[in-house]
């Protein structure tokens, strides 16, 4: 259940290159830098990565959801804060448009941009965990986090989370957001066989 | 046309599908594993212009290199390595393939939407790219939002009214253009700004639940004005917006301040006749006195004479009361005493009602007080004391009650035993403007400012009629909360004023008065008293005295003529002198803030004085300016 270090490291630097990705991906979409700060990468409870995303006071968020499936099948959700959201929303859209339209387009502006970050973290951990990972398209949600969990995260009793805050920054505003991976138990035993491979891998050719 | 399926017996069924595929309104480009094209609808052939014997087995970056590198690549990329599927909105990417639709009025790029799929493709995997032509839509939004926005901006951009949006935080979000005009600030540099630094008074966001707020505003270059504000509320993306129409209300304060003291004039106007009749008769008592006094025989000169001060604090009190009645100033509610303001307003009143109406005054046991603006609480008790006597042409009698209750409240009732009014006149008795009486006597604003004036005090007023038995108009005020209750002044020291007269200091006294018999009089009250006394009649002739003299204590009128006032000759002399003692007489009540602020310390008195009032007053100036 518990991750050793090495797994723990392997996973970590494997959602960091996933998550420059995603900046690589949103700048080319902004068609402006976009810088990204190194996640901090947490297993928690289904209550714990709630608690952690409420921040102990209920507050309205948005949420953007993938169910994925393959060697380790699950649900991953990007979870910003609602007022985050149009700031985001306004970033990627630009400044130009006015507050009310901005409103409009919010939730499929959204959604793609939702998209291009859990892609890019889904296809990362597939391209070096050398896997398919079929996922669905995007939806939006919102809502609390409990609002939000209960139509994409299901109390499974031995699932786990891992939960990831990242911070990036869009012309020159500052975006705080969470992706939330939920694994159950047989996709955390096979992203540790994945894992295992991979590190062997890294070892393998480190040697050579 | 593409392969035959793997069975026969599909065949009918995935001929169909093809079909199917064909005839669909929107874009389909199936990828195999490497990323060739396998299938290409007509609709792609229709918007691309390239026939699908061309792009069948091409790639589809090669047919659309300006794709190459964007997001549809690495969507396409994404699908078919890793088996995940992407949306592309036209919103949010400038470009995505250079379809063009031609219709009757030539070509026009197609607005787009993508979704790309992950898709099992024989024995690979591959991907399914949808692709939505958004363009009716988008022009659809766009008709609907010039259309929405047209009307708003009609509204908004036309307005002479502030509007002014924020967010919950309280900043702004967007003005419109008479806003930037009023606070001298473009819609750029209002962005982001606390709406605190246009309105003082919304620090606390707590006032922006509440429907129409007045308060003041800080506009353009600092100047300030009084903005009533309704506040309207909406929801955006999950985000509470504000928006406030500022209405600049200063000119409507001005003209309702105005109006009051209008109302007031015109009651005094009312009371003019009575008032000159009581002050003929006290100065027939002065006259007669004097005259006696002038007799080779005068017999008892103090009888006389004490007659005669009677009459002039009968006047003084007279003007006292007309005086504070026409003062210019604000409504100020204050703790009042009913009987206090009863039996003043009766006293004002009685000349003009006139013999045949008999007053009577009713006042619950232990002084009620209430929370009010004394001076308008006596405008409305005069004018319902006028409405009495003219409801009551051949007389009758007007009863005058204060009443405690309803609870927190107090009760003021004015009932006459007049003609009574209809039930029609009775409605309609408090409209502005509505009067029974003919051209001339009346206004018809008086009970619709009483009713205003209840209002505002956060009480009520009602009327109360039966045709030929009389009226009965009740004014219901607030109590004044605990705090608000004044303590009682401290009566003067009479022990340090002995102390005063006993010492009897010998002091050089300088008097500016204008008025040759005033300043005579006011000369002969000191020179009794061994001063040093000189009197000069206009404030150029005190300073030129003040310049090589010493003096103790500059008593100067109010009102001087050739220029300059008594308030500025008592900064000038303190010049001179800085620890010069200033008594300033006055015939009015008192000095504006901005006048007491120019005279520097100086005692006020009132004109017409006594001699104790002259040496208390002197005594006060002496020991403010450091001497006494």
């Amino acid at each position: 259940m518990v991750l050793s270090e090495m797994e723990w490291d392997a996973i970590t630097e494997l959602l960091n290159v996933s998550v420059s990705r995603a900046a690589v991906a949103l700048s080319r979409l902004v068609g402006k830098p976009v810088s990204m700060s190194v996640p901090v990468l947490r297993m928690l409870s289904r209550d714990d990565a709630l608690a952690a995303l409420d921040g102990g006071r209920p507050s309205p968020l948005v949420a953007v959801g993938e169910q994925f499936s393959g060697p380790f099948s699950g649900s991953a959700l990007l979870v910003f804060p609602e007022t985050r959201s149009l700031r985001l929303v306004h970033a990627i859209l630009g400044e130009q448009i006015p507050l009310e339209d901005v409103a409009d387009m919010a939730e499929e502006a959204m959604a793609e941009v939702g998209n291009v970050i859990l892609n890019s973290c889904l296809s990362g951990m597939a391209n070096m965990l050398a896997c398919r990972i079929e996922a669905t398209l995007p939806t939006c949600y919102q809502g609390t986090a409990d609002q939000i969990f209960q139509r994409t995260i299901r109390p499974v009793g031995d699932a786990r989370i891992l939960f990831m805050s990242i911070d990036f920054s869009i012309r020159e505003r500052d975006i705080g957001g969470y992706i939330v991976l939920l694994l159950d138990l047989n996709a955390i035993a096979n992203l540790r066989q994945a894992i295992a491979r991979y590190v062997a891998a890294l070892g393998h050719s480190a040697a050579e | 046309m593409s392969d035959p399926g793997p069975h026969a017996a599909d065949r009918p069924a995935s001929d169909a599908l093809l079909h199917c595929l064909e005839g669909l309104d929107l874009g389909i480009v199936v990828l195999d594993g490497s990323q060739r094209i396998i299938h290409w609808n007509s609709w792609m052939s229709r918007h691309s212009g390239i026939p699908r014997r061309l792009a069948v087995g091409s790639d589809l970056f090669e047919l659309f290199p300006e794709a190459r590198g964007g997001r549809l690549a690495s969507a396409v990329r994404d699908a078919v390595g890793t088996g995940l599927s992407a949306v592309l909105s036209h919103h949010v990417n400038a470009s995505l393939l250079p379809l063009t639709r031609v219709d009757g009025h030539g070509e026009e790029l197609v607005a787009q939407s993508i979704i790309v799929r992950p898709v099992k493709t024989g024995a690979g995997c591959g991907c399914l790219i949808q692709i939505h032509d958004q363009t009716a839509a988008v022009e659809r939004e766009r008709k609907l939002r010039t259309q929405r926005n047209a009307r708003y901006h009609a509204i908004v951009d036309a307005a002479q009214d502030c509007f002014v949006t924020i967010d919950e935080g309280g900043f702004i979000q967007g003005m419109n253009p008479i806003s930037e005009v009023r606070f001298g600030l473009s819609q750029d540099a209002a962005l982001g700004l606390p709406i605190s630094a246009l309105l003082p008074g919304l620090e606390d966001l707590n006032r922006l639940g509440m429907p129409l707020v007045e308060m003041r505003a800080v506009g353009a270059e600092g100047r300030e004005f009084d903005a009533e504000i309704t506040t309207g509320s909406w929801i955006s993306c999950g985000l509470r917006y504000y928006t406030l129409s500022i209405r600049d209300v200063t000119e409507r304060n001005l003209a309702i301040e105005e109006l009051r003291r209008s109302q007031r004039m015109q009651a005094l106007g009312q009371l003019t006749g009575g008032i000159a009749h009581e002050f003929n008769n006290l100065l027939m008592v002065v006259r007669a006195n004097a005259e006696m006094l002038q007799d080779p025989d005068p017999g008892d000169v103090r009888s006389l004479a004490a007659d005669i001060v009677s009459a002039a604090d009968r006047g003084r009190t007279l003007t006292d009361g007309l005086l504070s009645f026409a003062r210019r100033q604000p409504l100020r509610p204050e703790p009042v005493q009913l009987r206090t303001v009863i039996e003043e307003t009766i006293r004002l009143a009685v000349p003009s009602l006139g013999a045949s109406i008999d007053v009577a005054v009713e006042c619950a046991p232990g002084d009620p007080q209430v929370h009010a603006d004394r001076i308008q609480l006596q405008n409305a008790l005069l004018n319902l004391l006028i409405n009495a006597r003219d409801a009551m042409p051949t007389g009758g009698r007007v009863l005058v009650c204060a009443q405690r209750g309803p609870e927190g409240f107090c009760t003021l009732t004015v009932a006459d035993t007049g003609m009574g009014m209809t039930r029609e006149v009775l409605d309609r008795a408090c409209e502005p403007f509505f009067t029974t009486k003919g051209p001339g006597r009346g206004t018809g604003l008086g009970l619709s400012m009483v009713n205003g004036f209840a209002r505002q005090s956060g009480g009520a007023f009602d009327l109360d009629s039966i045709p030929g038995a009389g009226t009965r108009a009740s004014l219901r005020l607030p109590c004044p909360s605990f705090e608000d209750v004044s303590v009682p002044e401290v009566a003067p020291d009479s022990e340090r004023h002995a102390a005063f007269l006993a010492r009897s200091p010998i002091l050089r006294i300088l008097i500016v008065e204008d008025d040759p018999q005033v300043r005579g009089v006011v000369r002969a009250m000191l020179g009794s008293g061994g001063h040093a006394v000189t009197a000069v009649e206009d404030a150029t002739a005190a300073l030129e005295h003040l310049i090589d003299r010493e003096v103790d204590l500059l008593l100067a009128d109010v009102v001087l003529p050739r220029g300059m006032s008594g308030v500025v000759l008592s900064r000038e002399a303190r010049r001179l002198h800085p620890r010069l003692a200033v008594v300033l007489m006055s015939g009015y009540n008192e000095l504006t803030p901005e006048q007491a602020d120019l005279a520097g310390p100086a005692e006020i008195l009132r004109k017409p004085f006594a001699r104790r009032d002259l040496d208390d007053h002197m005594l006060a100036a002496l020991e403010r300016a450091g001497g006494g």
